[in-house]
């Protein structure tokens, strides 16, 4: 991975912490505000796991394997914040 | 009959898919610590759906701001390993230094304002005990904070080897170890920060 990649991965982490925070300092809360948090999550996850861990090249099993454990942790907690609250 | 092979049954499969970057038994370690803290973020949210008026009443009294600037911490941090890891694999092991001093630095300004975040809920009489909410923030988060020590420490050592002409475009595999636990490490965070600080 380039340098100017990184230095790009890391504008979008950064950029997607603030929103995220941002909407939660605004005062939004429930189903909008746990849509919006956990969308910004998995992204930044991906983006670490890609191009800062390095997964995205490697043989598709390793990347796999970590991508679903990012997506099944999101889905199950935003699966218990839209059933109860 | 002959058990030998045909030539024209035997085929070498080419592929340009890399392995994983560093030792792979740290993969194996990472990929524990990933299923263990999936645990812990899982019963969290179970837990917090019997107790949603408490977990959002407790969560007020978090510093939000503090978790926001330990995420932009530990994510530039993460940045900086991986330019230790673009230098050396350039041979540039003053480079690779440079860089994996810096996120030695930035990682310890996350240590400082954690223990400071612990402090001042120790100070306000919270503990471990006090409700679910508090069990669940100060568990996790001690976890993790135990992490970044122990990622401290590899980085530190990958460093020290570094900074005595230790790695090389060749052979960097320490490099990318330490690396890949730093990038797990903040991988649980961008997962933690929003559930404990933010989601409510």
């Amino acid at each position: 991975m380039a340098e100017s990649r990184a230095l790009k991965v890391w504008f979008i982490l950064i950029f997607l912490t603030i929103v995220s925070y941002g909407f939660a300092h605004m005062g939004y809360t429930g189903q909008v505000l746990v849509a919006i948090v956990l969308a910004g999550a998995w992204i930044k996850g991906q983006l670490i796991i890609d191009y800062f861990m390095g997964l995205k090249h490697v043989r598709m099993l390793w990347r796999v394997i970590v991508s679903a454990w990012l997506l099944i942790v999101l889905l199950a907690i935003g699966g218990m914040y839209f059933t109860y609250g | 009959m002959s058990a030998e092979i045909p030539l024209q049954a035997t085929r070498i499969v080419v592929t340009n898919k890399k392995e994983l970057p560093g030792d792979f038994a740290i993969w194996m370690f990472i990929f524990a610590e990933l299923l263990v803290f999936g645990v812990f973020f899982l019963t969290y949210a179970i837990v917090r759906s019997n107790n949603i008026e408490l977990f959002n009443q407790s969560q007020l009294l978090l510093d939000r701001g503090l978790g926001l600037i330990n995420t932009v911490v530990l994510i530039t941090s993460s940045y900086f390993v991986v330019r230790a890891v673009l230098a050396i694999q350039k041979n540039e092991s003053t480079r690779c230094v440079f860089w994996l001093n810096l996120s030695i630095a930035t990682g310890m300004v996350f240590i400082f304002i954690k223990i400071f975040e612990f402090y001042s809920k120790f100070s306000q009489g919270i503990n471990l005990s006090t409700n679910a909410f508090y069990t669940y923030y100060i568990s996790m988060t001690f976890f993790h904070f135990m992490h970044v020590i122990l990622g401290l420490v590899i980085l530190t050592a990958v460093m020290l080897k570094a900074k005595r002409g230790g790695y090389s475009a060749m052979d960097h595999t320490g490099v990318e170890t330490g690396a890949s636990y730093w990038h797990m490490v903040d991988l649980v965070w961008i997962v933690l920060f929003p559930l404990v600080y933010l989601m409510r």
